[in-house]
């Protein structure tokens, strides 16, 4: 390296950097490939909810997920960040025919704020950092083995009687991460299994009058427990483009105040950029 | 190479079908009959918006531990109901029914209480059988009428007004006016409450207001807003309305009271108790502040449970143990058998001395 940090402008150091990325794929294609990966997908999720704060009832609903991934595949390590989104507004029928009225009248309006007793909106954006030391089976299968560190925002909407109660969860979690990848010429396959094991978490319940409700704390599997199994197809179609296709099945429970449960399963069609 | 490939791509469909199962594992399903997600929608619905658990001493998941295994595919609507009334029988919120589709109403058991109220004793022995009726169209059916009040002159000078019902668009407070304005003779008010089960607040406060003469604080009331124990609304201040044409002053009333006064009613006497001219006579009032808010169910059961607290202005809380009077009587049947109403002599009593 002839040139001095301080003698290069953004322009050239951007341009030296793109070539030796496209030098370090050059040469590790071949075999085990070492590159540089921004994919972004998306598709349909199913959501399904059991949170106890709510209610007893069971809310699902289909909606578009969002994911954006990037990754670094090197000859001993993997690691990438990754964000996901999804909005929804999950419903139950099991309270069909339920009403705040009888004889008497109407008491609550069926809909208030755009919600019903049967509708909890949901949002979520999860961020995903993952590292794992790399050990090879043959010349195509290789075997990831590491840890991941996530952080949650869920924030949900719904009604007690006609009051809007916002409940705002953060969950920092970190635990084992094992991901065996195989590749075959054009094609990888890849699947993921991380287990949340510690975590830092809080809800927060705000009705929409007086006093709210919050719960914290950091426990060791104790209160919460995730779990990400992720199966991911890659199809390159040149040593630049690609395209990923992904089954994503998320879960995750919290315990206080009262026990809830997700499951999330997705499954997104992506273009992924290599470099 | 390719046997390797083949079992590690069968492999992974393998895990990715074992997770999509893996839901319903997770996750366990709720019971899809009718009685049980009749049951789970009652249970979760007063979970969330009854008040009162922590008065109680009520534990709502143990009610649910208890009562839900006896609730299954073939559980009949009947036996639910059975069910339901088990449930609730420890809560103390005074507006607790449940009604079947078939109009059969159960609420929620009380002593025997006497009403210590005859108005034929009442007519024939202080009123000389002179009574005048108000009455005005029923509330809720409007082809039929109600009697909304009844008064009288003890002694010619003593106004006995007795109301029966809130639940009515009849001006009471109005009518109460015109009656003492055309008699100021009056040296004092009977106010007979006894048996009233309340009806429209507004009315009540709009009577009460007659006594205070100002627009008096005289309680709160908040509502539960979400659904854990301390989502509570801030405290809203319950106020009698006053319309400023004129008010009862300061000649003595007597406020009688029984355990079958509720709601608005107990609102009208915690609005006027505490006057220094006001003195309530009987017994305890049925101890129902809070506004009842019905639900139905998909079975076409339907239950009333209040989602708020109604406190007085000191904050103490008269759900189901009601408001005690100033001074205790009762009416026994040696009394009723020997002509006398001790609650109205005690009224008379305070009045005159």
């Amino acid at each position: 390296m002839a040139f001095s940090y301080n003698l290069m402008n953004l322009k050239k150091a951007r341009s030296l950097a793109i070539l030796l990325l496209f030098m370090t794929f050059a040469i590790s294609s071949k075999g085990q490939e070492s590159f540089n990966k921004i994919s972004f997908s998306t598709g349909l999720a199913g959501s399904t909810l059991k949170d106890r704060v709510i209610s007893s009832y069971i809310y699902k609903k289909k909606s578009i997920p969002v994911t954006g991934e990037y990754s670094y595949k090197g000859y001993k390590s993997f690691f990438g960040a990754r964000f996901y989104f999804l909005s929804s507004k999950l419903k139950t029928d099991e309270n069909k025919g339920f009403s705040y009225s009888g004889d008497l009248g109407t008491f609550i309006p069926d809909k208030v704020s755009g919600l019903t007793q049967s509708q909890v909106n949901f949002l979520m954006f999860q961020t995903k950092v993952y590292a794992l030391g790399r050990i090879y089976f043959d010349d195509r299968f290789s075997l990831g083995l590491g840890g991941f560190a996530q952080y949650d925002i869920i924030n949900k909407k719904f009604l007690v009687l006609d009051y809007v109660n916002k409940q705002k969860e953060r969950f920092l979690s970190v635990g084992p991460q094992i991901m065996p990848v195989f590749i075959s010429g054009q094609h990888e396959f890849q699947y993921a299994l991380s287990a949340s094991l510690f975590n830092i978490g809080s809800r927060n319940l705000t009705p929409e009058e007086g006093s709210g409700t919050k719960v914290s704390g950091a426990s060791f599997f104790k209160n919460y427990f995730g779990l990400e199994s992720r199966l991911t197809y890659s199809y390159s179609f040149s040593q630049n483009i690609g395209l990923d296709i992904n089954y994503i099945f998320y879960y995750y429970q919290y315990k206080k105040p009262r026990k809830e449960q997700m499951v999330i399963q997705n499954l997104t069609l992506g273009l992924a950029i290599m470099f | 190479m390719k046997f390797i490939q083949t079992k590690y791509i069968y492999t992974l469909l393998l895990l990715v079908i074992l997770f999509s199962a893996c839901e319903k594992a997770l996750i366990e399903p709720n019971e899809s009959s009718s009685a049980e997600k009749n049951f789970e929608i009652f249970w979760s619905d007063i979970n969330n918006t009854y008040p009162f658990f922590s008065y109680d001493k009520v534990d709502w998941q143990d009610v649910y531990n208890a009562n839900r295994p006896l609730v299954n595919a073939s559980t009949s609507d009947d036996e639910l109901f059975e069910i339901f009334k088990n449930m609730l029988r420890p809560l103390l919120d005074g507006h607790i029914s449940l009604k079947k589709p078939n109009g059969v109403t159960w609420v929620n058991e009380r002593p025997p209480y006497s009403s210590n109220f005859s108005f034929s004793l009442v007519r024939a022995r202080y009123l000389n059988n002179k009574v005048t009726f108000v009455t005005a169209p029923e509330y809720s059916d409007k082809t039929k009428t109600d009697t909304i009040i009844r008064y009288g002159f003890i002694n010619n000078n003593i106004l006995y007004f007795h109301v029966g019902t809130f639940l009515t668009n009849l001006p009471i407070r109005d009518t109460l006016r015109n009656i003492v304005s055309r008699n100021p003779q009056l040296i004092g008010l009977i106010m007979d409450m006894r048996s009233n089960g309340g009806g429209i607040l507004s009315s009540a406060q709009k009577l009460a207001s007659y006594f205070t003469g100002t627009t008096q604080l005289y309680g709160y009331l908040k509502n539960k807003t979400g659904p854990l124990d301390h989502n509570f609304s801030e405290n809203y201040g319950l106020y009698t309305q006053r319309d400023g044409f004129g008010a009862f002053g300061t000649k003595p009333v007597a406020v009688l009271t029984n355990r079958y006064d509720f709601s608005a009613t107990e609102h009208f006497v915690m609005a006027t108790k505490d006057l220094p001219n006001v003195t309530t006579i009987g017994d305890t009032t049925g101890g129902a502040f809070s506004p009842i808010i019905q639900r139905s169910l998909p079975n076409g059961i339907q239950y009333t449970v209040v989602s708020s607290i109604t406190t007085d202005k000191y904050n103490n809380v008269f759900e189901k143990t009601g408001l005690a009077p100033e001074i205790y009587k009762t009416l026994t049947t040696i009394d009723f058998l020997a002509g006398k109403d001790p609650l109205i002599d005690a009224g008379i009593k305070k009045i005159t001395e």
